[in-house]
């Protein structure tokens, strides 16, 4: 999968995998990430990186419940690091890859390509025009249910991962 | 200061994609699951038989191209049980799917079962058959692969070839 240079506008190559356990040492002294992301160590997190360097990039933590009558996939945290985030990023398509391997690994562990997510109503408005996830209810103050279905999943991953 | 708290401080820009499922209570965690749940439900109700078999195939396409990517070898995961795959998640017998792309029955089973290697022409079929889903190069990748296998494991070959070899390197790096 490929990122954006933004200072050279020029394709990378990026890498997502599993995070290992001697990255939590790593994303606690880069400062980069705000998420407590060592109290999601017994779930699904991946990392992303570049294909040429260990620096982590951006985390994504997945729950798929493959089981009959559930079939959907769960993200419950995503978070780009510090250097790339807002208007001065160095590197764009982050999360959009992270989103997309979640779509991906829905369609492989049997959730078929659906994904859900629960997020406040800035990110939710953000998550609906730019990747196409729908609201399908208000949780309050806590946030809007998202969901995307396969089809829409299917175009994230043939944008951010194809 | 939680999390949460940070984030409802700071601007949509700044927020950018991350975001972080709110804390909830046992009970909230529940009813959140049921409500993604009963959505599901409706979703599947609204899919169509060829939603149900494209998700089905999507599946398999990915199953594969992570087999191909990955460093190990599973002898199970062969060019014949993906094909096997393919043809079942279509509710194909597999006399039909060899009409489909004329060839022989007998043909097809012994390529299942690996007692036989596909030719490129049954391979190219492979992807016309699937309208360039699954391209010909995923197909003969998963050969490619299984015969780096055969060729690192094959004693025999090796202890037949060796007479042939009159005279070689005297040293190894």
């Amino acid at each position: 999968m490929k990122i954006i240079n933004l200072h050279t506008n020029e394709e990378v190559e990026a890498i997502i995998e599993p995070i290992q356990i001697q990255d939590y040492k790593a994303i606690k002294s880069s400062k980069e990430f705000e998420f407590n992301w060592k109290a999601y160590k017994d779930k699904e997190v991946y990392k992303l990186r570049l294909e040429e360097t260990s620096a982590i990039l951006g985390l994504i933590c997945i729950v798929p419940y493959p089981d009959k009558g559930y079939q959907f996939l769960h993200i419950e945290a995503v978070e780009v690091g510090k250097p790339n985030k807002g208007k001065k990023k160095k590197l764009d398509k982050i999360a959009g890859c992270l989103i997309a391997f979640a779509g991906r690994q829905s369609f492989i562990t049997g959730c078929t390509g659906v994904i859900m997510l629960v997020a406040k109503t800035e990110v939710a408005n953000l998550y609906h025009s730019k990747y196409g996830f729908q609201f399908i209810g208000s949780m309050g103050t806590l946030g809007e249910r998202m969901v995307s279905d396969y089809y829409n999943t299917n175009e994230l991953i043939k944008k951010y991962l194809g | 200061m939680k999390l949460s708290k940070k984030l409802t401080r700071n601007s949509p820009i700044e927020i950018n994609e991350s975001f972080i499922s709110p804390e909830l209570t046992q009970a909230q965690k529940e009813e959140t699951i049921l409500s993604f749940r009963q959505y599901r439900q409706k979703i599947e109700l609204q899919r169509s038989a060829k939603d149900k078999l494209i998700v089905q195939l999507l599946q398999l396409k990915y199953l594969m191209e992570d087999y191909l990517s990955a460093s190990s070898h599973n002898e199970a995961y062969s060019f014949g049980f993906f094909l096997k795959e393919y043809i079942e998640r279509q509710n194909k017998k597999n006399k039909d799917f060899a009409n489909e792309i004329d060839i022989d029955p007998s043909l097809l089973s012994q390529i299942i079962h690996s007692h036989r290697k596909p030719s490129e022409e049954f391979i190219i079929r492979l992807e016309l058959h699937s309208n360039k889903n699954f391209p010909a190069i995923i197909w003969y990748k998963l050969l490619e692969k299984e015969k780096e296998q055969e060729i690192m494991n094959d004693l025999e070959i090796r202890n037949l070839q060796k007479k042939h070899v009159k005279r070689k390197l005297e040293f190894s790096f």
